[in-house]
């Protein structure tokens, strides 16, 4: 069940005040979990997570499943009520530093979820997509380009939507993909420099394409 | 004075075949450059660098600018006439291996450009857009979700074009951006989690150059 998203933007400001809480999200959007299951897999210790995942209750942004029993363990499960989308407005109410924090950590994942599945030949399909556009724009043209990737989103969605009711319908085979959108400032091109040697780096690496080691979940 | 798109596809596939033609087109994304200026940037041998900047000069993807003399020496600037696009057609043309040679190698241009961008700001606007979606598709939707994503781009140069020219009319503040369109099928493993300590590491200064790693 999920609720417009114009009664999520206080909660989600409230709910990204902390790293933790847009940790336990993210997590979420991958599908239910316990406090326990969320702890293992962002690497953060259980009465923390626990704490948030309260909290983040407590705000309506995530709902409590039925208790499950599990090899005589009760599981309590919380799914995602709404998908919180950190839009212009709550972004602007975060401190720069936590855009700052915010924008690396979904840049990493980003990052992560494009080398694996490089690695894994994911990026050869004809109609996969890999298109750095360096955009000279002024202030109004930053305002247009960022709605018109909020609009390619909702196209993408809609062409999820598609697929979806195809797939429930039996005939094509499902395929999972993955869509990046970024749009951001570049103040100083210089520094983001590339050398002949990181061009040659990937055709000359001594794991061939396969190899999953190749540059993405290393921790910091 | 830039062409068409359309034009340069099958230049801009004779471009691409060679990592070096890469590397020089890339960098003379920030300005005009001499041959001898390029090989200390891309930190590759002038003679190379020379051969190839002709090469790029005979398809007429960059040109010649007036040579100036400078402390005696004379310098022979080139620029980009146009920036080569991979379209879908030259795409379907590179080999396997080189079409992952060149999505890691953008990967790791555009890493590099945000984390350069990060501590200058170039994240703090309202209208910074980070968005990473899973989509459950068929292949049908995976092409219709490309033909979304040419659109957008097309969309996107044409907005550029829209601001340059209010730049030149009327003045006003230039903005740089870079913008990234990925689309690609996912991998089974869970790598995309969000890890706590990622959350941290920006704010404690803790930050990976992501470009160096997997390679040897």
């Amino acid at each position: 069940m999920s609720r417009p998203l114009e009664n999520v933007d206080a909660r989600a400001a409230a709910a990204l005040t902390h790293p933790l809480r847009i940790a336990i999200l993210w997590a979420l959007e991958d599908g239910p979990a316990s406090p326990s299951e969320l702890a293992r897999r962002i690497e953060a210790p259980l009465e923390a997570v626990s704490y948030h995942v309260r909290k983040l209750h407590g705000v309506g942004i995530i709902q409590a499943d039925e208790p499950v029993v599990l090899e005589g363990n009760v599981r309590h499960p919380y799914r995602l009520t709404v998908t919180p989308r950190i839009d212009e407005n709550a972004y602007d109410q975060l401190p720069p530093a936590g855009r700052d924090a915010l924008a690396y950590a979904a840049l990493r994942r980003a990052w992560r979820a494009a080398v694996a599945s490089l690695t894994e030949g994911g990026l050869r399909r004809p109609d996969a997509m890999a298109s750095r556009i360096p955009l000279p724009l002024d202030e109004e043209g930053f305002r247009e380009a960022s709605a018109v990737l909020v609009r390619t989103e909702q196209e993408l969605q809609a062409v999820g939507m598609r697929a979806a009711e195809r797939l429930e319908a039996g005939t094509p085979a499902r395929l999972d993909g993955t869509v990046v959108l970024m749009l951001f400032e570049t103040p100083k091109a210089d520094t983001a420099r590339v050398t002949l040697s990181d061009l040659y780096a990937y055709r000359d690496r001594d794991s061939p394409p396969g190899n999953t080691n190749a540059g993405g979940g290393q921790a910091t | 004075m830039t062409k068409p798109l359309e034009d340069i596809d099958a230049r801009a596939a004779g471009a691409l075949t060679h990592p070096l033609r890469m590397a020089i087109l890339w960098a003379l994304e920030d300005g005009p450059a001499s041959p001898s200026e390029l090989a200390r940037r891309i930190e590759a041998p002038l003679e190379a660098v020379s051969y190839h900047v002709r090469k790029l000069h005979e398809l007429g993807i960059i040109d010649a600018d007036e040579p100036e003399v400078l402390e005696g020496n004379v310098r022979h600037p080139y620029r980009l006439t146009l920036m080569p696009r991979v379209t879908n057609d030259v795409w379907e043309q590179l080999p396997p291996a080189s079409r992952d040679a060149l999505v890691h190698a953008t990967l790791v241009r555009v890493w590099r450009a945000a984390m350069a961008a990060l501590p200058a700001g170039g994240f703090r606007r309202g209208e910074v857009f980070l968005a990473r979606a899973a989509l459950t598709l068929d292949d049908e939707a995976f092409e219709a979700a490309n033909a979304v994503l040419q659109r957008t781009e097309h969309e996107l140069l044409e907005l550029s074009a829209q601001a340059s020219e209010r730049l030149e009319q009327s003045g006003g503040e230039r903005v740089n951006a870079t913008s990234f369109l990925l689309l690609f099928e996912s991998s089974d493993e869970d790598t995309a989690a969000p890890m706590l300590g990622d959350l941290y590491a920006y704010r404690d200064g803790v930050v990976t150059d992501e470009g160096s790693q997997g390679t040897k």
